[in-house]
């Protein structure tokens, strides 16, 4: 049985009261959908301000962010991708986004209606629809948001990318540098490089060690030169 | 400074010294500085009232090229904000732990959301546009008053002396679309009232944690250092006022 229930999270570009959101066709507040008192903490509406920041404005209509609640009022969970959509009324960056109700052991799929959804969002949906459904490796947004699809519940809350920012804690996978979106090393990744460190410090240390005892070990006598001997 | 904000500026005071629109005058005393160091505010506000200016301004900083409608609550870093008074008096505070909030009501009804964010403030700054006064949105089933509501459910949850001042941005664009500032004066100094008396009405019992409302612009910086500046004073003067009534209940 596929229980995945999807709607896109429209931009507020007019700068209304309420988040708009729509499952394909009908337009509605967010709120009849997901009730602002059941978000858990530190659910996002579209890209966190930190991330287009360190991207530049050239860079930020790029940006792929996505969360993932596992273990959401009971046993569903709540995923959300959004990406930049364009400016408001007043010129400010707003979010188009998708947010998935799903089940547990249920994964995101990316084959949703958007020919409902106003003319200015349709685009924005498609394209994004595209990235995600594209297995293009150099565009690594989307890449990140697939890993994220694919994590073990375990790691409880959790972002595609780092967040240093955020009110509350996640788990990610990337992070966001100067050269790009980079996978973050893996714990067993950590552990290796870790381990070889202590690895060369204790070498290091074995090695001063042993020179310091033969420095002060006595020394056998060492008699040098040439002996002849001779027959006779 | 542009020509046109300088003599929006000048509009700005006379419209500020017209009856019923800028009530407290008391001097920044070195009481008041001391009261205001280490304070921790809270921001919030309906979407695009100014909030992320503010922060700016608060910063010393200009409005970052990419600006963003607020999509989750975000730490903001420590920052020390530095307020130059009329009498070369520095008046110098620590911001910590400010949390940037979108303003769409999701954000004020979550639990990560406009609660969370005022719990521990000793000032709540609430943030609306001159619009919303001059288009009444302070009255019943509107979004200001909405506002209002919520802010009664919330006080009795915030610390015990906590105080709100409302600041009403965007005057600048008011000032530049009049020609009969007079008749804006008036009309300013009515919807004022108004609103003090809606907001003293929709916030009893706690009607003496509201320490007022104060006209300001955060695009234009000397409307902004000025009003701040009266902002800091009326703020320190309600807690004065209210002081003693709150040690003896």
């Amino acid at each position: 049985m596929i229980a995945m229930q999807a709607y896109w999270i429209l931009p507020n570009r007019n700068q209304g009261d309420d988040v708009l959101a729509s499952d394909g066709g009908k337009i509605v507040p967010l709120r009849q959908i997901l009730e602002p008192r059941l978000r858990p903490e530190g659910f996002s509406h579209g890209v966190p301000s930190e991330l287009l920041e360190k991207c530049g404005a050239e860079q930020s209509a790029q940006v792929m962010f996505a969360q993932r609640f596992p273990q959401w009022n009971g046993n569903r969970q709540l995923f959300l991708v959004a990406t930049p959509a364009g400016l408001d009324v007043s010129g400010r960056v707003v979010h188009l986004g998708v947010l998935f109700i799903l089940e547990p052991g249920e994964s995101p799929s990316f084959e949703l209606p958007c020919a409902g959804l106003p003319e200015q969002e349709r685009s924005h949906a498609r394209a994004l629809l595209r990235r995600m459904r594209s297995a293009r490796r150099d565009d690594t947004w989307p890449q990140s948001v697939r890993e994220l699809c694919e994590l073990a519940p375990r790691y409880g809350p959790a972002t595609n990318v780092e967040l240093q920012r955020s009110v509350v804690p996640f788990h990610s996978l990337y992070e966001l540098g100067p050269s790009g979106l980079t996978r973050k090393p893996t714990a067993w990744g950590k552990a290796r490089k870790r381990s070889m460190w202590a690895l060369l410090v204790l070498a290091a240390i074995g090695i001063w060690c042993a020179e310091r005892a033969c420095q002060h070990a006595p020394r056998p006598l060492v008699l040098s030169g040439a002996s002849t001997c001779r027959f006779s | 400074m542009t020509p046109l904000g300088l003599k929006t500026f000048r509009i700005f005071l006379l419209l500020a010294s017209a009856p019923g629109i800028e009530r407290h005058l008391t001097r920044l005393v070195k009481a008041a500085l001391d009261w205001w160091s280490g304070k921790k505010i809270a921001v919030i506000g309906p979407t695009a009232s100014g909030k992320d200016s503010f922060l700016a301004r608060l910063q010393n900083r200009e409005i970052p090229p990419v600006h963003a409608n607020s999509a989750m609550g975000e730490k903001v870093k420590s920052f020390p904000v530095k307020l130059t008074l009329s009498n070369h008096r520095v008046i110098a505070i620590t911001c910590k732990g400010v949390i940037n909030i979108g303003g769409e009501t999701d954000y004020r009804d979550a639990p990560s959301g406009w609660l969370a964010v005022c719990k521990g403030a000793d000032v709540v700054f609430y943030i609306m546009t001159v619009s919303d006064l001059s288009r009444k949105k302070f009255r019943k089933g509107r979004r200001i008053r909405q506002d209002l509501d919520w802010l009664l459910t919330a006080l009795p949850h915030l610390k015990p002396d906590a105080l709100l001042h409302i600041l009403i941005n965007k005057i600048d664009t008011q000032i530049e679309s009049h020609t009969d500032y007079q008749l804006l004066a008036q009309e300013l100094a009515h919807d004022l009232a108004e609103l003090d008396r809606t907001v003293r009405t929709v916030l009893h019992p706690y009607e003496a944690r509201y320490t007022g409302a104060t006209l300001i612009s955060m695009k234009n910086k000397q409307i902004y250092t000025r009003a701040i500046n009266s902002v800091f004073r009326a703020v320190y003067s309600a807690f004065q006022e209210t002081a003693p009534s709150q040690k003896a209940g």
